[in-house]
């Protein structure tokens, strides 16, 4: 499985990093040696591992598909000088600061794009959340639990989502679920926010970084949401128990002392039942966004010239030298499709809620593996956030792909978003080595639009000045004119 | 959206018999919680306490479901088509 290395250069490539989201659970943590991400376990976190694998769970989830299967590092040496080797033989330099020491390492299968909840559509964070459910169903199943439903927990390899975390598994016990909280601020929250208010408020979550805080979520929820019994006792009841214990110190200090109370397995399974079919009882809205019609509209995209397109796109992707391929603005990923056919992994992102869920729909019924339907706002891209900022990555920074495609996207960016062509040349070479970009000139009926209620300030949008200002950042163009339209077609590279 | 008040409004002072007894149990729960603490993960209080007021209701309704599919799953299997 091939990894893009978001640390690209060679120079740091024979040196294992810590991986920065990797410090909160004193279990183990997580390295990136050679471009390679390795799970490191510590003693503290050997009991509930071993009882994972032996248990049979690990088996079960690994076989469903559900969670990133691993192999076990013995013997082999590890070439670096950080904390993957020095954890393999038992020296701590390059563990964590004060973390306990090693006590196995994995090598699970590597994640081609890391994707964030914030770049989610409504239904794969639906599928997200209906996955955590079930590995914590199995657990159960097998006398162990899930101790960490957290969303950073599962990525998506293509369509499909997958449980990333080894060590969130712990032995069952006859109480409460300890990451209640935290599934429904992760998961449900998010969902009834996005199915029963706006289906771009999973956007917001770069703000609250733990989930949505349940008192936000009661209070932004309609009244007649709040009445489904799965939301009024998960959220908003949660919430209002929240509220009511969480700072009261008599009782904290009561919850300290010794009591007992059985929290059975029928318990748990039907805490789990009713989570689920909550999930499942919200649905995304009925709503048209601007762009979701916008590939069988009446645009310029007629068929004469949309096969040109494909052909030129095709002859890039068949030289043989892309492995990973962005579309950015590629709307239900026509174009991206091209690059997932040929087993290059595509990820597509668009603006649109409903364009992305479109993609992720097709997808998802072709079992489409080299597919990731994304969406993030182009002028305003993932930001890298967390603690100290580094915690989880820009959209750059998880660049950058062998393959950028800008189709029909241009116009949006230099005269909607107002940005100057120098630096949009500096954004997508930030983005990939080589670039297929569609110019599309002020003489095009759609660019005519965009300017119909606004002052034509965009003086350098020219022809010339765009072939300027890129050509000055790729040494090699290649152009074609595309039939029965005004654009032009540009393959850049070094 | 007009809101439906769910029963007449309470009189001043008043507690009303629901809260009261919800906040019994709510209390009564909290005697019964567990003792061991995540230092990794805080579960939360309130969340522990609503899961165990709400845990019983749950098993009810989740065990004549499981119940009701296999009835079903039954008379499905004696069906000859």
């Amino acid at each position: 499985m091939l990894v893009l290395d978001p640390f690209d250069s060679s120079s740091t490539s024979t040196e294992s990093l810590r991986v920065n989201s990797s410090f909160r659970d004193d279990a183990g943590y997580v390295v990136k040696e050679n471009g390679v991400i390795y799970r490191v376990i510590t003693d503290k976190g050997r009991d509930d591992f071993e009882a994972f694998m032996s248990s049979g769970l690990y088996d079960v989830l690994a076989s469903r598909g559900l969670l990133v299967s691993h192999e076990e590092i013995v013997g082999a040496p590890l070439h670096g000088k950080g904390a993957a080797s020095s954890a393999r033989t038992g020296d701590p330099v390059g563990a964590p600061l004060g973390a306990p020491s090693p006590h196995k390492i994995l090598k699970p299968v590597q994640i081609p794009f890391i994707s964030y909840p914030y770049e989610w559509s409504f239904s794969q964070f639906k599928d997200a959340a209906l996955l955590t459910l079930d590995v914590h169903r199995e657990a159960l199943k097998k006398n162990m639990s899930l101790k960490d439903a957290s969303f950073f927990n599962v990525q998506f390899i293509g369509s499909k989502p997958i449980f990333i975390d080894t060590l969130s598994f712990e032995k069952r016990e006859d109480k409460p679920w300890v990451a209640y909280r935290q599934f429904c601020q992760h998961f449900l929250a998010p969902l009834a926010l996005m199915s029963q208010v706006d289906l771009g408020l999973n956007r917001h979550l770069q703000a609250h970084i733990d989930g949505f805080p349940l008192p936000l979520v009661s209070k932004l929820l309609p009244f007649k949401s709040k009445m489904r019994a799965g939301l009024m006792m998960h959220l908003v009841m949660h919430a209002k128990s929240q509220q009511k214990f969480e700072n009261k110190k008599e009782i904290k200090q009561a919850t300290s002392q010794k009591m007992n109370l059985a929290f059975n397995l029928t318990r748990q399974l039907a805490l789990i039942d009713s989570l689920e079919s909550t999930v499942r009882g919200l649905k995304i809205p009925s709503v048209k966004t601007e762009w979701i019609d916008y590939a069988d509209s009446n645009n310029n995209y007629e068929l004469e010239s949309k096969n040109f397109k494909k052909e030129f796109i095709e002859k890039v992707l068949d030289a043989g030298v892309v492995k990973t391929l962005w579309d950015l603005g590629g709307n239900t990923g026509f174009f991206s499709r091209l690059g997932s056919n040929r087993k290059i992994y595509s990820v597509c992102f668009d603006g649109d809620q409903l364009c992305v869920d479109a993609n992720y729909q097709q997808a998802k019924k072709e079992g489409d593996a080299f597919m990731l339907p994304l969406v993030t706002d182009l002028a305003n891209p993932t930001p890298a956030i967390g603690w100290n900022n580094t915690e989880r990555m820009s959209l750059t920074q998880r660049g950058r792909a062998d393959l950028v495609m800008a189709l029909a996207l241009i116009h949006h960016l230099r005269i909607t978003a107002n940005v100057p062509l120098a630096k949009i040349a500096e954004f997508l070479a930030a983005c990939g080595r080589k670039l297929i970009i569609e110019f599309v000139p002020k003489t095009d009926s759609m660019v005519a639009r965009l300017l119909t209620h606004r002052e034509d300030v965009f003086h350098d949008y020219t022809v010339q000045h765009f072939e300027q200002v890129f050509g000055a950042v790729w040494s090699k163009m290649h152009k074609e004119k595309i039939p029965g339209s005004e654009r032009t077609l540009y393959f850049f590279e070094s | 959206m007009e809101k439906i008040p769910l029963r007449p409004p309470l009189l001043k002072g008043e507690r009303g018999g629901f809260n009261k007894f919800m906040f019994f149990i709510l209390i009564l729960s909290i005697f019964l919680l567990p003792s061991t603490a995540h230092a990794y993960l805080d579960p939360g209080t309130g969340s522990m306490i609503l899961q165990i007021v709400v845990g019983s209701v749950l098993a009810a309704v989740y065990t004549v479901k499981v119940y009701w599919q296999k009835i079903k799953a039954f008379f499905r299997k004696k069906d000859p088509s």
